[in-house]
């Protein structure tokens, strides 16, 4: 039999076909990646963000960790200090920098931080972000305690706190009869924290109907009549937070660059050493028996100290230029000290806003501009006490601060207020600041003189307050809670004095952030 | 003189079957070859607009990780009331320049869209200046604030692509992220 000859075709067809295949094939696969490539630099872009963040937190955790302990996060005195950290193939890199008015190189209480992290797979940076860290002061508080007459409750009625509240001990509520049926808005608008507690389901010790039931079961709508978020805003066996020493950082900062520390009865203003520039604020010397913030003409802001009968005005041209007595024209930016002898000098540059007295300060009153601290020596356990109302510039009297242009701190071993304030409770007396007096585990705090004596009245305070010690300004009926005499305080928030504090307020170990950007390097 | 062998020819009805069948899969060749190029350029146009949605949230999630609150009562970002139909949009609050964290002072930043021109503006960094285009030819931003320090970003792109069929048709494009602003005042 013949045999028949191959020719091929149905190979050449078959290679052919098989060409065009793969050549479709090929042009799924190119697309398959780019869906995958999408899906990888989603996960990648997550992974880095968490990275970058985590040097950030580690930065922040290792700050309040050093300044808690009263170390400089800044070992040596270095320019900066690097901190490094991984998880899995991610690593990172956080290196801090303090700002130049941060300690060891400044003076300021309230110090900042800069965090720059870096973030890196397999060693190829990735994602780098940059924060701002500020540290925490007690402005951030509406009502602080270091301890309290064990005697003393907090009335539901009578308090309205809307803002942070914080005791290093323990609180008693007095909760008065049918408090739970009324539509009214809770004595706690914020969170509430104590360290300490009451052997109660809560740790709070109630007198009145508790807002639990017998078997300690928290009643949401109770709860919600005191403290604005129910049961979850209270929160015992909280980390303890110590009031200041003393006041002596705010001591050397209102002294400045000055080469010696003020010791002659009168005013003294920080100034650079050699020149006629500011760099610091006000020291007095000696006690001090009036003190009056004022706004001038044109919108710059003084201070009048009476000493006996010596008198000494300081006037910061914060607003308008002005001429001296001697017809000189003094540009904005400047600083006028007129002397109880009649002379005055004039000095380039504004106060840093502190007014530190080493004796007492009585007789404080007067409309505060700006951002100002006034405060004495609270080792010496010097005290301020109060001459009348004190308001803000850019605030009506009695209404509640929009803005944060104007804050007023005071700080002392006590602030006290007098018997020569009239007591009405209307109309009230107004203070506008945030109020810390007292150091830790001391008789200190803020006192109303004579409480029991005097006809009742009321204080209107716009900021926050913050006591050593809380001491009894009124009694109240212990059923009803009504307030048979003395003073009560209703107090009103300034959140604005959390974010922009007093200048060189008292600190507390936290810290928060101000500012967080993303940066290159970034791979998209 | 050797005769050369006779070689065999195609009969009639072989060259008839064989052009019959080279004709099939000459038809059957080019309607996958169509049917590949319809793919591929469905594919790539896809691609150009997951491309250009995620480029557009590349550009918003910067921004809005920057928002921090004016103060411990207010919130860092939030959505207008009486926003008009068919837009949307945030004001989130940043720190202003120069930055002094002892005092620190905000200014408030939006980013806003509108379905009828589908851009994506924010406003300049310094007042008087014009607004800035994030984005042109999104068909919806979704911007949905979730907790005070948290906003869903929906971006949804759509371009008329040819399917395999051959017909033209919208196709529709969605990346969804949700951003958590990483410094709220009171963490």
């Amino acid at each position: 039999m013949k045999r028949r000859r191959s020719r091929g075709t149905v190979l050449l067809l078959a290679i052919f076909f098989l060409v065009i295949l793969n050549f479709l094939a090929l042009a799924l696969l190119d697309l398959l990646p780019l869906e995958l490539r999408a899906a990888g630099r989603n996960r990648l872009e997550t992974a880095a963000f968490l990275a970058a963040d985590s040097g950030v937190l580690h930065a922040l955790a290792y700050i309040e960790d050093r300044v808690s302990r009263g170390e400089t996060p800044l070992p040596d005195d270095a320019a900066s200090y690097v901190l490094q950290g991984e998880t899995g193939s991610w690593t990172w890199e956080a290196t801090l920098k303090a700002d130049p008015e941060t300690p060891p190189r400044g003076t300021n209480t309230i110090r900042v931080y800069e965090i720059h992290s870096l973030a890196s797979l397999d060693g190829v940076a990735y994602r780098a972000v940059r924060a701002l860290a500020r540290q925490e002061t007690f402005a951030r508080y509406a009502w602080f305690e270091d301890q309290r007459r064990s005697d003393l409750v907090i009335t539901a009625t009578n308090y309205h706190i809307d803002g942070p509240f914080h005791s290093n001990s323990r609180i008693r509520i007095l909760v008065p009869p049918g408090l739970y049926d009324q539509n009214r808005t809770p004595s706690f608008e914020s969170e509430v924290t104590t360290v300490e507690s009451y052997d109660t389901p809560d740790g709070v010790a109630y007198q009145g109907t508790p807002p639990y039931d017998d078997q300690g079961n928290p009643l949401p709508e109770r709860y919600r009549k005191i403290f604005r978020g129910g049961r979850e805003s209270l929160r015992t066996g909280a980390r303890r937070i110590e009031l200041p020493a003393d006041s002596g950082a705010l001591a050397r900062a209102a002294q400045g660059q000055s080469p010696v520390t003020p010791s002659t009865r009168g005013v003294h203003l920080g100034q650079d050493a050699g020149s006629d520039g500011l760099s610091g604020g006000l020291t007095v010397v000696g006690d001090v028996d009036s003190m009056v913030l004022a706004v001038e003409e044109g919108g710059n802001r003084s201070v009048t100290i009476q000493q006996g009968s010596s008198i000494t005005k300081v006037v910061e041209v914060t607003d308008t230029a002005i001429t001296d007595p001697e017809g000189n024209p003094v540009p904005k930016g400047s600083t006028i000290l007129y002397k109880p002898d009649g002379t005055f000098t004039v000095h380039t540059g504004l106060t840093n806003g502190l007014i530190y007295g080493t004796g007492n300060i009585r007789g404080l009153t007067g409309v505060n501009k700006g951002k100002r601290t006034v405060a004495v020596d609270m080792a010496a356990q010097k005290e301020i006490v109060l001459g009348g109302a004190l308001t803000r510039a850019d605030t009506p009297v009695g209404q509640a601060p929009q803005g944060g242009r104007d804050s007023l701190g005071l700080v002392a071993f006590k602030v006290r207020i007098p018997t020569s304030i009239v007591r009405t409770v209307n109309p009230p007396t107004d203070v506008y600041a945030a109020i810390l007096a007292g150091t830790k585990e001391s008789e200190g705090g803020f006192y109303v003189d004579s409480w029991e004596t005097r006809t009742p009245g009321r204080i209107r305070l716009f900021g926050g307050l913050m006591m050593g010690y809380k001491p009894a300004w009124a009694s109240v009926d212990s059923i009803e809670g009504t307030v048979l005499n003395g003073v009560t305080v209703d107090s009103t928030y300034d959140s604005n004095l959390s974010s922009s504090p007093p200048p060189y307020f008292p600190t507390i170990g936290k810290f928060r952030v101000l500012r967080y950007q993303e940066e290159a390097p970034r791979v998209d | 003189m050797t005769r050369r062998p006779r070689r065999p020819g195609l009969t009639l009805v072989e060259v008839t079957i064989s052009t019959a069948l080279l004709a099939l899969l000459g038809m059957i060749l080019a309607r996958i070859y169509v049917a590949s190029q319809a793919a591929y350029s469905t594919g790539t146009g896809r691609v150009a607009l997951q491309q250009k949605a995620r480029q557009a949230m590349q550009r918003l999630t910067p921004r809005l990780i920057q928002a921090v609150p004016a103060s411990d009562t207010q919130d860092a970002i939030y959505t207008p009331d009486d926003l008009p139909p068919m837009t949307s949009q945030v004001v989130y609050t940043i720190p202003s320049e120069p930055f002094d964290p002892r005092s620190p002072t905000y200014r408030e930043k939006w980013i806003r869209f509108e379905q009828s021109t589908g851009l994506i503006t924010t406003n300049a960094d310094t007042p008087g200046e014009a607004d800035l285009v994030l984005a042109r030819g999104i068909h919806w931003l979704g911007l949905e604030v979730l907790s005070p320090n948290s906003v869903k970003i929906t971006v949804v792109v759509q371009a008329p692509l040819r399917d395999v069929g051959g017909n033209t048709r919208d196709q529709e494009y969605r990346v969804q992220t949700t951003v958590m602003i990483p410094y709220y005042a009171t963490r």
